[in-house]
């Protein structure tokens, strides 16, 4: 076993009893089990952070496959939640980033053994990777509290009952000010990464593919609902449903465009 | 020396609130008053006198304490023990400290869970220490009766909802609105009911509490009493834009804030979430309101839906309260049975042989390092060993008996026998 199988399983397993002990902390109302996902959570990122570094030194980040940009996706997931965790002191948020970075993880460690189709040259294409991940990272932590929001403030509007971990949660205001956050970081980093991602193409593909402008265009889209979100917030001050639904309809429109249209469409990104 | 512990007293459920004054001890609490005097029979006492219950508590010779006790409340008060026994409950021992227990858990409350009760109990403890009443029973029983009460609060659910209807409004603003010193209230009308959910706002940390009323006048006093400010009804909308959180409770025959109006108002706040409490009947508010975004409005009937909700989910977690409840009983209990000499002196011998034999085995697993150990050595070592112990609990089981034989102070005996255990950390 060399280093980064250890660390591989050592991030899984930390991330994955992480997961655990948040489901039953929450559905147990045990703040211990809660304390403890969140020093688990701690625990799989230093190990993740590991990992990311053992590969790099390795060499295996120099050809790009979709293990290599899932795995710092998953870590800027992490690094998001952990961020916003210290931030907000609201540990909620590493109860939904846990799940993410396990199943990104997981991804990455599956697609690890998929053969490079393209080489990484230049800093264009580390900015772009950078910015792409913290643009989509931020928002899947976003998103989650979107998702909690709703749900809880469905259960306020139409007066039901409140009842076992729900009253646990934090207020709308919390969640929404997560939201609020993730937003005011993720935007400017998804834009430079956008824009750094079309510059290097200019420069660095020869032709492009059919799938690219597929691509491209889904890219733009998601940036038009993510300025959409951002402009709303800071010229308009806009709070609560509303921007809890964008952030879930962006993040899902990542999760589209990094596992169907990367999968589906024939492009530069279908590695 | 008899130290079982009895308990009298009347409350909500035994006697109407004319009987329970008429019992009241609240004035034979102090040291030159205290009801129940010391002798013939009690050697401990505690007064526990609120509005709901009367409850005299004794550590003596059981039946006796009990009668004693119960002939002393009475005179107190000028009455007669007959007088009083129809609405009495009387407790002996383990269902004693079962039911002192349950009331500092706040499981025999009118309104489950309430935390009024375990303050009430502590200062009743307090003036029974001023007054030299409490002693060793009564010190632990009362200490692990605040315990329980912890415990119980901080392991089941008894008392965590909200069961008024201005406190479960409060309640619900914290779901909405994370910090409340960053929003502002707005209260509509100087109803009573009105006044007390402002007041748990007040005291949940809003920013800034404003008053309108239709009467200017008793905007400014309502205001006064809690701190805020006045504003005349006619900039009634204008001041919803920079409010958060409005209680509403005019005497209005009709609804005064409708949909539209809220529309624009909600424009003016850009859309910031505002939690609406109508508790005016007839409603101040138009329900339509509700389906706007970002709105909440609840009426006086969601609110009693929401503190029905709680009180029953009070009640699921009150079994889990007595389960907790029965096991500190028995650990108490089992905490007094110690307190008798026998179990004292057995367990001293135990602790003895126990370190007897510990240390014959190393000592003779030393000596057998360096050769066989034989027969007559062995027994020597065994026979020095138990002397030594032996001697060593001679002089606290001596001690223990004297202070047994001092049958004119049982406190004495009692207090003894406590220190021999903790000194030699007996179990």
């Amino acid at each position: 076993m060399n280093w980064t199988d250890l660390f591989s399983c050592l991030c899984l397993a930390l991330y994955a009893l992480a997961v655990v002990a948040s489901f039953s902390g929450l559905l147990g109302r045990s703040p211990r089990l809660k304390a403890l996902a969140c020093a688990l959570c701690a625990g799989g990122f230093a190990a993740h952070s590991a990992w990311l570094a053992v590969s790099l030194c390795s060499g295996a980040f120099e050809g790009v496959s979709r293990g290599f940009y899932l795995l710092p996706l998953a870590w800027v997931l992490a690094a998001a939640g952990l961020f916003i965790f210290r931030r907000q002191r609201q540990e909620i948020v590493l109860h939904f980033v846990s799940p993410w970075a396990f199943f990104l993880c997981a991804c990455a460690l599956g697609f690890s053994g998929a053969p490079a189709s393209a080489t990484v040259t230049g800093p264009l294409l580390w900015l772009h990777l950078a910015g792409m991940a913290v643009g989509i990272g931020v928002m899947a932590v976003a998103a989650g509290a979107g998702g909690m929001f709703l749900w809880q403030e469905r259960a306020i509007k139409h007066k039901a009952r409140l009842a076992g971990f729900r009253r646990d949660l934090p207020a709308l205001g919390s969640l929404d000010a997560i939201n609020s956050l993730a937003t005011r970081i993720g935007f400017p980093c998804y834009s430079f990464g956008l824009l750094c991602g079309f510059l290097w193409s200019r420069i660095a593909w020869p032709s492009l593919m059919p799938g690219d402008l597929v691509k491209s265009g889904f890219s733009l889209l998601i940036l038009l609902v993510y300025a959409l979100l951002f402009h709303q917030r800071q010229a308009l001050g806009w709070q609560g449903r509303k921007p809890a639904v964008l952030a879930l309809v962006i993040f899902a429109a990542c999760l589209v465009s990094l596992f169907v249209v990367n999968t589906f469409f024939s492009s530069q990104h279908g590695f | 020396m008899n130290s079982s512990i009895s308990l009298i007293g009347i409350n909500h459920r035994t006697a109407a609130v004319e009987i329970r004054e008429r019992f009241a001890l609240t004035d034979f609490c102090a040291p030159e008053t205290w009801a129940i005097p010391r002798g013939e029979g009690i050697s401990e006492s505690l007064i526990l006198s609120t509005c709901n219950r009367v409850e005299v508590l004794v550590v003596g010779d059981g039946d006796r304490a009990r009668r004693r006790a119960l002939e002393c409340w009475a005179k107190a008060r000028g009455r007669t023990p007959e007088e009083l026994e129809p609405y009495l409950y009387q407790y002996q021992g383990e269902e004693a400290v079962r039911h002192l227990f349950s009331v500092a858990s706040s499981l025999d409350s009118l309104v489950l869970g309430e935390p009024q009760i375990l303050g009430q109990l502590k200062e009743a403890y307090r003036k029974a220490s001023a007054c030299r009443a409490a002693g060793t029973i009564l010190n632990r029983l009362l200490h692990k009766a605040f315990s329980v009460a912890k415990r119980v609060r901080s392991e089941t659910g008894v008392a965590s909802s909200a069961v008024s209807i201005s406190y479960a409004a409060v309640e619900l603003a914290k779901q909405i609105f994370d910090d409340m010193s960053r929003h502002d209230a707005l209260i509509l009308g100087a109803g009573e009911m009105a006044e007390l959910a402002a007041m748990h706002l007040v005291q949940a940390g809003v920013r800034r509490i404003r008053v309108v009323n239709r009467t200017y006048a008793r905007a400014e006093e309502l205001a006064q009493r809690l701190g805020g400010e006045a504003v005349p009804f006619g900039q009634l909308f204008a001041q919803l834009a920079e409010t958060d959180i409005l209680i509403s409770s005019t005497g209005a025959p009709e609804a005064i804030i409708h949909e539209q109006d809220m529309r624009g108002v909600l424009r003016k706040r850009k859309h910031r979430p505002m939690f609406l409490i109508d508790i005016a009947m007839p409603r101040d508010i138009d329900p339509a309101v509700n389906t706007l975004d970002n709105v909440y409005l609840y009426d006086i009937d969601d609110l009693k839906e929401v503190v029905e909700e709680n009180l029953a989910g009070r009640r699921e977690e009150a079994v889990k309260a007595r389960a907790i409840v029965d096991e500190e009983t028995a650990a108490f209990l089992d905490w007094l049975q110690s307190l008798t000499l026998q179990p004292t002196i057995v367990a001293l011998g135990e602790r003895g042989r126990r370190i007897v034999e510990e240390e014959l085995a190393r000592t003779l697993r030393r000596l057998g390092s360096s050769g066989p150990v034989d027969e007559e050595t062995r027994k020597a070592l065994e026979i020095m060993a138990d002397s030594l112990v032996r001697r060593f609990n001679h002089e606290p089981i001596a001690f223990l008996k004297e202070r047994f034989h001092e049958a004119e102070n049982p406190e004495y005996t009692l207090q003894a026998v406590d220190t021999i255990r903790r000194v030699f950390d007996l179990k």
